[in-house]
């Protein structure tokens, strides 16, 4: 059978991530040091085999750490270099998988866009490679020498900017299908992973809030409106994260039904951490809706998150054209 | 998380596979109700004889003692197949069978288990009250010791399939003095004994699934009473933990059937309904996943705190969202009532389901109060 329980190394990633990215320095100066830390710790290379210089572990040891980094807003390219070091193994690069593990290379995810551009979201330090996804679904890496920066705009997350770049990914030979299709299957069940902790987290504030506020001379967590609330923030999270779980299962096993379980896990994720995000909002009144509370961050990273797989026509067509294997 | 006993796996999905596609009645389940029992009673027979019934059950007590991985694989391939709902016997087998295997004597369980395995015994639960209904506890019905009988006068009421049943799992208050939970007793009541009245309830959906339960000074031997006098709260709850397996995958497995049917049905169309079709059949993978992991968990000997309540709440909802949604694409059938008009039938009869077993807002208070550890209300 698929067992969905997270066995010991599993859990061992998970309480390192959460201890190192709860304890960090949150501010921006600080964003470099937690990339090596990352990098040396092996992340960035969790799922790479360990002849290729990989921690050999796979998605389902993956999916431990991402739903950490969503939990803790962690910024960076994690998923970018995780995802552009399998294409540069599967493209004969040893050289390119080295610098994307160690960090030495930043790498970004990148959509393409107008004829003769990409799009791509970027943190402070600006992307060295490209792992283009084209409308067609191809995946080429581009790489950065000849990369011009067309325009740079703010996005709903203070941390990423979303950059256009001029260059014809078309001039990059496209992936091989089996490494395109695992590809984006890992996308959509790592971003799955990181919304997952955002729906998680959420709820842990609004449950905290509910017990430490009282109004009308009670916790505002006994009263049902509150309650109930909360309680379907645990059920759209417990939904998110064991979909993500058989989707990593599926993806390490290369059972068949893993185009459909990433889909899955993707729209489900999008939705715990969309409506989770907003109802903590809710939960806390008005100091929730100030820029000094956390509670808006969590609503700007699950925004960026949940739409930069594709649109969302594309996304519900994959999900219709998959064949579901209940 | 990882895959295990692949090989194992395969080679009993076949030969379950196998004895389905050999066994499972291909008749129409009949719609009067005795019929319906008796094509019930002959589906269970059928899985005895095959070495199926009680899949969930120990081996020591008569059942098949599958591993959980098993029956994971039996329900998968049960729904698959086509195989009829349990129907009138869903409570001896998922709740009154695992509560006598918890808490019965030697003498009960030998004699119960095997009449329920074997389909010829049909269960139903008398808990609810007219006064008790989400708050059990304030239940009212008694039970006085007169000799070696316990003398029941009451009413129980929405006891499904009673008006079917050969015994009854009855909670009683034998301590007048009791409140609450305490001085509660839980008996075995034969649906036969002279005072018990059953009068069938006709649900909005046209049927008489449920009934309303009297009993006047009705006398049930002591030797009927499991886990003791006074203690029936605790015998109760003692399915709690069984229900955490895998008894509820069949409900689930069927609606996610239900929604790649209608979707194929309706081809590829660019309206609401399909949209929402489709994300439902992620949902209904989403909802699959829960189990697996519960059952996971639960082999690994974890503490699921609400984790079935959560999955309950989840099924729920989305039955309702998607016979809705099948209501709002169906054409004249949206307002067609009967049996050659299934979609307004299925919508009406589904509104139970954020009733039965816990509405749907004592499971929210379940999982805000016990697995968030929100203050009580």
């Amino acid at each position: 059978m698929i067992d969905l329980a997270e066995d010991d190394d599993q859990l061992t990633i998970a309480a390192t991530a959460a201890r190192l990215l709860a304890e960090r320095d949150t501010s921006p100066a600080a964003a470099g040091e937690l990339w090596k830390t990352c990098a040396e710790l092996g992340w960035l290379a969790l799922a790479l085999p360990e002849e290729a210089g990989g921690v050999g572990y796979g998605a389902c040891a993956q999916v431990m750490l991402f739903r950490e980094m969503g939990r803790e807003l962690a910024i960076g390219p994690f998923l970018a270099n995780s995802l552009a070091a399998h294409a540069a193994l599967a493209s004969g690069r040893p050289d390119l998988v080295e610098s994307l593990t160690t960090g030495s290379l930043r790498a970004a995810l990148a959509q393409a866009g107008p004829p003769g551009q990409v799009w791509f979201f970027q943190d402070e330090a600006p992307a060295d490679l490209l792992l283009v996804r084209d409308a067609g679904g191809d995946l080429r890496l581009v790489e950065g020498a000849g990369l011009r920066i067309v325009d740079a705009l703010s996005t709903v997350d203070p941390a990423y900017r979303l950059i256009t770049a001029a260059t014809d990914p078309a001039d990059a030979p496209a992936l091989p299908a089996p490494v395109r299709e695992y590809i984006g299957s890992a996308w959509q069940i790592l971003t799955a992973a990181q919304l997952a902790g955002i729906a998680e987290r959420v709820r842990d504030m609004s449950v905290g809030y509910g017990i430490d506020r009282v109004q009308y001379g009670r916790q505002i967590g006994s009263f049902q409106a509150v309650k109930h609330r909360c309680a379907d923030m645990a059920v759209r999270a417990e939904a998110a994260w064991a979909i993500t779980s058989l989707a990593a299962v599926g993806l390490d096993e290369h059972l068949p039904q893993v185009a459909f379980d990433a889909a899955a896990a993707f729209v489900t994720a999008s939705n715990a951490a969309l409506v989770n995000s907003r109802d903590n909002i809710q939960n806390h009144g008005a100091i929730g809706f100030t820029e000094e509370h956390r509670a808006q961050l969590y609503v700007k990273r699950a925004q960026l998150l949940a739409a930069f797989f594709g649109t969302t026509a594309s996304r519900r067509a994959a999900l219709q054209n998959a064949v579901n294997p209940w | 998380m990882r895959l295990t006993d692949v090989a194992t796996d395969a080679e009993f999905r076949a030969k379950v596979r196998d004895w389905l596609a050999d066994n499972v009645p291909r008749e129409p389940r009949p719609l009067e109700r005795r019929a319906g029992r008796a094509f019930d009673l002959a589906w269970q027979r059928a899985q005895y004889d095959g070495g199926y019934a009680g899949v969930s059950w120990p081996a020591e007590f008569g059942g098949v003692g599958m591993g959980l991985g098993e029956q994971l694989i039996w329900f998968e391939e049960y729904v698959r197949s086509n195989a009829p709902d349990i129907g009138c016997g869903f409570v001896g087998i998922n709740h009154a069978g695992p509560t006598l295997i918890a808490r019965a004597d030697d003498e009960q369980k030998a004699f119960h288990l095997p009449r329920i395995l074997r389909g010829e015994s049909v269960w139903c639960q008398g808990f609810s009250e007219p006064g008790a209904g989400s708050d059990l506890a304030s239940l009212k019905t008694r039970g006085v010791v007169d000799g070696d009988h316990l003398v029941v006068t009451g009413q129980k009421i929405w006891t499904s399939e009673a008006d079917l049943a050969d015994h009854q799992e009855l909670l009683v208050r034998t301590d007048p003095e009791s409140q609450r939970h305490h001085g509660l007793t839980w008996i075995i009541c034969d649906m036969t004994l002279p005072g018990v009245d059953v009068r069938p309830i006709m649900t909005m959906a046209g049927t008489t699934e449920f009934s309303e339960v009297f009993y006047d000074e009705v006398r049930i031997p002591l030797r009927n009473v499991v886990g003791g006098i006074g203690n029936g709260w605790s015998v109760a709850m003692a399915t709690l933990g069984f229900e955490r397996g895998t008894g509820f995958l069949r409900e689930q497995l069927e609606l996610a059937r239900y929604i790649e049917e209608r979707l194929a049905e309706r081809g590829r169309r660019d309206d609401t309904v399909t949209f929402g079709l489709t994300q439902a059949r992620a949902e209904a993978r989403a909802m699959y996943a829960m189990t697996l992991r519960m059952v996971s968990r639960s082999a690994h000997g974890q503490d699921l705190g609400v984790t079935a309540s959560m999955i309950r709440l989840f099924y729920s909802e989305l039955r309702q969202k998607v016979d809705r949604l099948v209501v709002d694409g169906a054409d004249a059938d949206a307002v067609a009532y009967g049996a050659d008009a299934p979609v307004l039938e299925r919508y009406l009869d589904g509104y139970k389901v954020t009733i039965g077993a816990g509405t749907k807002d004592v499971q929210r208070n379940i999982i805000g109060e016990r697995g968030l550890g929100l203050p009580k209300s």
